[in-house]
């Protein structure tokens, strides 16, 4: 029994003959998990309830010190710590008289008001900021600050455990009725100023502990727990934790600094939300609610998760004139069902606020011990991440005899949880204010959520009948400005452009010049446009027209080159054939495109049949929405798909890469990527139609670093394209810096880390983004230094004549921040699948947004994006690869950014596997030096990740294995053994320390079966057993381990390396120290 | 209703260059698009056009080339 030393203590609570003694109390439920929050992270300020009055006038400071210790003596709460006892518990200690001091400060700094009025908040913020010691002194403190003659400012600041909301009209009122007592009588006692209070809390929390016996409680726990145990589906599941997309990657543990954003709504609106509740028969309250869920639901994607509700508590009349920390949360599951209307939506959740009022109040503390599959490690709150809170009276006022009293408003600079929606009610109008976790979001970001969310309202309640996903939450304008940013810069694209004719024209120009390079060969324009047009001739007589596919499988040389042109020539379209690939592939690729036919031998027979023949350009009549070329790309379902690319969006490609990548003679660019891969395109040919010349990097030489390293010398290279894969080989394997390279960097998404390195080494970099779909690349961000700060970098804004649109699943575009997926437009887009037109018809769809009579069509991407405030459209993973694990939302790439961050790791890749369970395990792949410590890596992803997003398997690898086009082959990777064996011998102790260590777990968790590699919160603890624990080991084994490194260590395991690597600390220093503490105070 | 819900039901659209491709029905067709008449799931749609749409070539390159040989 927990309490057992504690009961009978506070008998004669609120009577003036406990003054003189100690009395204790057992804590409330709602005070216990603060003083652990606060021992969990002693720093945090978070809970501390700060509030500031300027008092202008005559006033009486010893009047008001007097005054301020009347209210600790008649409420016991503000005179009393928080110790724990022998086995960890905290209690209340009501101290025989009240500790606290007025502190006078005088202000420093200048004249003036501004200065004034700044120095003050700065003195507020200084106070706010102080940290309590719950253990040693009451957490309430007052001091008064002298800004002028007749005017002064008085802060008074409590910790939590102390207050709340509603007990600030008490204090108030307890405080303008002591001060007019110690006016009138100078030389009044402070204790006799206030009668005593008839009642204290801990009356309270002794009503709360009866019924914590059983059957008091347990009905409306039961209940609580049925309504919040079934998931969207309508079977029980843990709530999911809302995973907002953040501004900044969240950090490792919470971080409490926060800010605020305030607005009104206007009074046609609350009309409008009052009119909408009394036709649903519940209050705005409900409505609020509502249109909030939607909000998060709409910015997330999530459509079940909790949200937190305060409510003042207070049940009981006796306790209307105590201060006390009453407030009480509610917890609201959101199911947000597909098909569900606004005013269903509404109808839930007021069936929800019903049963909650007929069950009674349900000690939050108690839900979380009863709810299933809640992670605490994780730096995210318990059950849920954001709160609503509606406050029906304005801020209690303060008033004081002889003066005039103001309240000031401070900045918020604290935020306890990641979003909270405050709405204050009052004869003025409904204020409503958002406070937000600043290390994880924009105030911008939180000003359009509010914004957002007013719309919402405004639109539930005009329009209870449309579906909660389809609601307006934002303007026509600026849905259509939104729409305006993903249009990328429009130009005329004619036959003036067309690759071939661009090429003919320099060949005549400059026919001298260098066209190609690969090894010790080189052509100039002139002759390889002859040797195309030889070839062209040639092809022209087998029959190679307009729409013609003509196989390519030549290996990677001049003679390829000249090839592609020769078939462009003949007005016919390539299909690559790569000679590196299986032989089984090729012929399934061979067999669906059906080529003319394939050149995959040396080109001399043709070129000898071609030998008569005309060297002059053949002109056959073209058109430019004819194939230019048919590209063969991995399907999902496993056979490829043929990508039918026409002239015309091939022009447009090359006309807008010559914007971005200027070149002209006398430029070389490196052509590193195999044909197989459409990014090929750029290098071979940008450079043949900007007069440059194009390096062709031999098959052997492509993929060795050094080799590539000596090609950028030796050819003076001035463009390089390569996939992230590639460069990073490069990076590796040479220590070169490439001052002046411009580098496009594509075909994956970009890590910051390998973009910081490339920018270190001189290159000028620029990402660029585009599925095979839209012709090579669609959008290009050129990346500056320090642009690079999240997992990875964004992919920029449309080329020419592209339009990027990121929808949700009803083809509407979503507000800037919100996650979409990416559907992309213009000139680019092919002509659809070759030879297969159910799935060309299922990808290309009519374009909603283009102008009267267009037709256009959008490609669906299947790529999961969303707009950064500064425009630029950030990649945030594939929309099917998206994993879950326990719940939580994991973006393989997230932990992959991290890995790289660690100095040994070049690359890293983590994928998800599900086993026989169907339980998902993340598999981390690394390239590392041999013999890197797996643990090291694991203790570094730890350092910055939650717990959830540890892969669990892990192999440190010296290749990836890639694919064709460069890129890592994540189904090539080996799979890595699960070492059950291992992990059932590990569950064993193997030490002294081990073995004691479990038997106080066996104790503080009233349990055993379990093992020492097992989670203690997943075993039965929970955060007063862990102290409870910290108690425990410190007397078993002498060490004082501080409760969040236990926190971090949460096996028995974990926890044993931290006892035996800790000396024992000296207890009677310790004693020392909090005694010299209470001292100070 | 997401249009990718099973249960949603489309139109078959085609544009002026022939090209077809599925619209949610009772959603007003974009610009430049009409219906082929035929209605149905997704998949009824799909196999609907794997059936008819049997020239992939755009309209205006079909008459350019007709043009030509001609």
């Amino acid at each position: 029994m927990d309490h057992q030393i504690m009961t009978g203590a506070v008998d004669g609570e609120g009577s003036l003959e406990t003054k003189d003694r100690l009395s204790r109390s057992p804590l409330s439920f709602a005070q216990e998990r603060l003083w652990f929050l606060q021992k969990l992270d002693p720093l945090d300020t978070s809970y501390n309830l700060t509030r500031a009055f300027r008092l202008r006038g005559a006033l009486d400071r010893e009047a008001l010190e007097r005054a301020l210790t009347a209210l600790a003596w008649r409420h016991e709460l503000l005179r009393s710590r928080f110790p724990a006892a022998v086995d960890g518990t905290p209690y209340q200690e009501v101290l025989g008289r009240p500790a606290l001091r007025l502190r006078h400060e005088r202000l420093a700094g200048g004249h003036g008001v501004e200065a004034v009025d700044g120095a003050i908040v700065e003195c507020i913020e200084a106070e706010a900021a102080h940290v309590f010691e719950l253990e040693a002194a009451p957490p309430y403190r007052a001091v008064l600050i002298e800004a002028g003659p007749d005017d002064a400012v008085l802060i008074l600041s409590m910790h939590h455990m102390l207050s709340d909301g509603s007990s600030n009209a008490i204090w108030v009122k307890d405080l303008l009725a002591a001060y007019g007592a110690a006016l009138a009588g100078p030389g009044r006692a402070a204790e006799a100023l206030l009668p005593p209070a008839s009642t204290q809390y801990a009356g309270y929390v002794r009503q709360q502990r009866d019924a914590d016996r059983p059957g008091h409680l347990s009905a409306a726990l039961d209940r609580a727990v049925e309504r919040l145990q079934d998931g969207v589906a309508g079977t029980p599941s843990a709530i999911p934790v809302l995973d907002l997309p953040p501004d900044r990657p969240r950090p490792a543990s919470g971080s409490r600094a926060g800010g605020r954003v305030d607005f009104t709504l206007s009074a046609e609106l609350v009309s409008r939300v009052r009119a909408f509740a009394q036709a649903e028969g519940c209050t705005p309250f409900v409505i609020i609610l509502a249109a909030w869920a939607i909000l998060l639901a709409r910015r997330s994607g999530q459509s079940d998760f909790a949200i937190g509700v305060p409510n003042a508590g207070r049940w009981e009349e006796e306790f209307e004139d105590v201060v006390g920390f009453f407030v009480e949360t509610e917890v609201y599951r959101l199911r947000l069902r597909a098909g569900m209307t606004g005013r269903d939506l509404v109808r839930a959740l007021r069936a929800d606020v019903r049963s909650m009022l007929d069950d009674g109040p349900v000690p939050f503390e108690k839900l979380l011990e009863r709810l299933p599959g809640i992670d605490r490690g994780n730096g995210r709150t318990p059950l849920f991440q954001t709160m609503v809170n509606i406050q029906m009276d304005a801020h209690a006022e303060l008033s004081l005899p002889g003066l005039s009293v103001e309240l000031i408003e401070t900045p918020e600079r604290t935020a306890k949880f990641e979003l909270s929606l405050n709405v204050a009610y009052s004869a003025a109008g409904v204020r409503c204010s958002i406070e937000y976790a600043s290390a994880v979001f924009d105030e911008t970001t939180v000003e359009a959520m509010g914004r957002q969310f007013a719309m919402l309202l405004d639109s539930l309640s005009c329009d209870a009948g449309a579906a909660w996903d389809a609601l307006p939450m934002w303007d026509a304008q600026e849905r259509d400005a939104s729409l305006a940013c993903g249009r990328g810069p429009a130009a005329d694209i004619d036959r003036s452009q067309d690759m071939m004719a661009l090429f003919e024209e320099w060949a005549a120009r400059q026919p001298h010049a260098t066209a190609a390079i690969c090894g010790d060969d080189s052509i100039s324009y002139g002759d390889l446009n002859a040797r195309a047009n030889r070839l062209a001739h040639a092809l022209g007589k087998v029959g190679v027209a307009a729409e013609s596919l003509v196989g390519v499988g030549l290996a990677r040389g001049l003679d390829m080159l000249a090839a592609l042109l020769a078939i462009g020539k003949a007005g016919g379209a390539y299909v690559p054939l790569d000679p590196g690939q299986p032989e089984a592939r090729i012929d399934l690729i061979r067999s669906r495109a059906q080529p003319l036919l394939t050149l995959d031998s040396p080109l001399d027979g043709l070129l000898c049949e071609a030998e008569g023949a005309a060297q002059g350009n053949p002109a056959p009549p073209y058109c430019m929405r004819q194939l230019a070329y048919g590209l063969y790309t991995s399907g999902s379902t496993g056979a490829p798909k043929g990508v039918g690319i026409e002239r015309r969006a091939f022009a447009n490609f090359l006309a807008a890469m010559k914007g971005l990548v200027p070149m002209g003679p006398g430029d070389r660019l490196l052509a590193v990527t195999t044909l197989g891969f459409d990014i090929a395109g750029l290098e071979l040919f940008l450079p043949l139609v900007c007069g440059a010349a194009v390096v062709i990097a031999p098959q052997e030489a492509a993929g060795d670093p050094l080799a590539l390293c000596e090609l950028i010398r030796r050819h003076n290279i001035g463009v390089m394209q390569a996939t992230p894969a590639t460069w990073r080989l490069l990076l590796d394997g040479s220590d070169a810096r490439w001052p002046g390279l411009r580098g496009l960097c594509g075909g994956e998404a970009l890590g910051a880390s390998l973009a910081a390195r490339l920018l270190e080494r001189g290159v000028d970099l620029i990402n660029v983004y585009g599925p095979t779909e839209t012709t090579v690349w669609s959008s290009a961000f050129p990346v500056k230094e320090g642009e690079a700060s999240g997992a990875s970098v964004p992919i920029g804004a449309p080329i020419a004549n592209t339009v990027l649109y990121i929808l949700d699943d009803r083809m509407e575009p979503v507000p800037p921040g919100v996650v979409g997926e990416l559907w992309i437009g213009g000139e680019g887009l092919a002509r659809g699948y070759v030879g297969d037109p159910a799935l060309t018809a299922e990808a290309f769809r009519p374009d909603p947004f283009a102008g009267a009579g267009s037709g256009a069509r959008l490609y669906r991407t299947g790529d999961r994006v969303r707009r950064r405030p500064d425009g630029s459209i950030e990649f945030l993973g594939r929309r099917d690869h998206q994993v879950k694990i326990r719940g939580y939302r994991v973006e393989p790439a997230e932990i992959e950014a991290v890995l790289e961050r660690h100095e040994a790791v070049s690359q890293a890749v983590v994928t998800a596997r599900a086993d026989a369970t169907g339980e998902v395990t993340l598999a981390a792949y690394v390239l590392a030096p041999a013999g890197q410590s797996v643990a090291e890596l694991r203790s570094h992803a730890e350092a910055c990740l939650p717990r959830y997003m540890i892969p669990d398997l892990w192999a440190v690898l010296d290749s990836f294995p890639l694919n064709a086009s460069g890129k890592v082959d994540r189904a090539a990777l080996p799979a890595i053994a699960a070492e059950a064996a291992v992990a059932t011998l590990q569950d064993q102790p193997v030490s002294q320390t081990e073995t004691r260590l479990l038997a106080l777990w066996h104790d503080v968790l009233d349990r055993t079966g379990f093992g020492v590699t097992d989670n203690f919160f997943e075993v039965g603890g929970h955060s007063l057993r862990l102290a409870r624990l910290q108690t425990r080991i410190g007397k078993e084994f002498g060490v004082a381990l501080p409760l969040q490194s236990l926190f971090r260590a949460p096996t028995v395991r974990d926890m044993g390396q931290l006892i035996d690597g800790h000396a024992p600390v000296d207890a009677a220093a310790d004693l020392a120290f909090m005694s010299n503490l209470l001292e100070t105070l | 209703m997401s249009w990718d819900d099973p249960n949603a039901r489309f139109v078959v659209v085609l544009n002026d260059e022939e090209q077809y491709s599925i619209w949610p029905e009772h959603r007003p067709l974009p610009a430049g698009w009409r219906g082929d008449g035929m209605s149905g799931s997704r998949e009824a749609c799909l196999d609907h056009i794997e059936r008819v749409w049997t020239d992939m070539r755009p309209l205006s390159l079909r008459r350019a080339l007709d043009g030509i040989s001609a």
